[in-house]
């Protein structure tokens, strides 16, 4: 991913790739479509990250950590792969905010499905997703530009927002 | 002085309601200082005395929004909801309708600067507002860590729908940023 998407061509993709032509058309229209099969599924996996760190995990798993702590040991500690790594740089460095907000959509899609017991009304639950989650995204975007790290303290805002506000929900999310 | 304070003023807000048009015909990449200009019915010489190229130009003007945005939800959340309910009630709103189209068209084409920042811009504003407020000095602010998240979390989630603002929208909105600030600092009462 040393190129910007424009640049990269269908021919060089499939050299690399070491994919035929007419294999490649029968599953994908222009090098956009792989794009976003890519970023689709990236942000199912930032999906299930966010789930996770919101509403499971031990309470205090992630006490013991610094503060800020090296991107790559984030990478890690959330579960995404080294392909993952180089997706993200890509993303972050293009500001490729799409697929960030495809996330942040998918999550509050996930979120509004079990608003029946949260003392919150639904506008205040899809506010509040939204709201937190766009703080979490700019500010790893600005720490991961500055010095290529991350705020734990942000996964702790996280879920003391969610936790707080959300918990009733998220026995319906385990079980 | 103070003529030529004017001046810059009516230049800069003619130039603005020329990019914005042009800004929703075409990309921006395509649109040159001499389309601009004719556009704006002002001379290229006079375009470069305030900025050195269209870059710049467009930099400035996305600065200018930002800090108009961000003196409005200032202003709410200094005022209450008093000053929210009061607003909503007289349509009157520091971002005119010329603005929000322009930052309608800056959202659409994802524009962007690397390597400059709008969170400098915006954080002394509310500095300001803090000192003015709550005593906090700068460097006060700027080490709290949930200040700056609050800053950020509520400056991207407005200008998500400061495009397409209607007073109903902002209302909700804001009542629900009052909720998430007491909740987040429970010892600053707004």
């Amino acid at each position: 991913m040393k190129k910007q998407i424009d640049e990269i061509t269908v021919s060089e993709l499939i050299k690399t790739a070491d994919v035929g032509k007419s294999t490649f058309y029968r599953y994908y229209h222009d090098i956009y479509d792989v794009f976003e099969e890519i970023t689709d599924e990236f942000a199912e996996r930032a999906l299930n990250v966010m789930l996770y760190l919101v509403f499971s995990g031990k309470e205090g798993e992630f006490d013991g950590y610094e503060n800020t702590i090296d991107f790559d040991t984030a990478m890690e500690l959330f579960g995404l792969k080294d392909a993952d790594k180089v997706l993200v740089d890509y993303l972050f460095r293009t500001r490729s905010m799409k697929t960030f907000h495809l996330v942040v959509e998918r999550f509050r899609e996930v979120v509004k499905n079990y608003t029946q017991n949260t003392p919150l009304d639904s506008q205040q639950a899809d506010y509040y997703t939204k709201f937190v989650m766009n703080g979490v995204l700019y500010s790893s975007l600005d720490d991961y530009k500055e010095n290529k790290s991350f705020n734990m303290q942000l996964v702790k805002l996280l879920r003391s927002f969610s936790i707080g506000e959300l918990s009733e929900r998220s026995a319906g999310l385990n079980g | 002085m103070d003529n030529s304070y004017n001046d810059n003023l009516r230049t800069h807000r003619s130039l603005r309601k020329a990019y914005t048009v042009l800004l929703s015909r075409k990309n921006y990449k395509d649109i040159s200082v001499k389309e601009l200009t004719e556009y704006a019915k002002m001379s290229r010489a006079a375009f470069y005395l305030h900025f050195d190229s269209i870059e710049d130009f467009s930099f400035e003007c996305s600065q200018y929004l930002i800090k108009k945005i961000t003196s409005q939800m200032i202003f709410w959340l200094d005022g209450g909801r008093e000053a929210l309910d009061e607003s909503c009630r007289k349509s009157n709103l520091i971002i005119d309708e010329t603005d929000r189209e322009l930052f309608g068209c800056y959202l659409s084409q994802e524009i962007y600067f690397p390597g400059k920042s709008s969170f400098n811009t915006i954080v002394p504003m509310y500095c300001e507002f803090l000192n003015r407020r709550f005593g906090l000095t700068e460097e006060e602010c700027r080490s709290n860590g949930k200040l700056m998240f609050f800053i950020r979390a509520f400056s991207a989630s407005i200008m998500d729908s400061v495009a397409d603002y209607n007073s109903k929208n902002m209302a909700r909105d804001m009542k629900h940023v009052f909720m998430i600030w007491d909740r987040l600092f429970p010892e600053y009462k707004l």
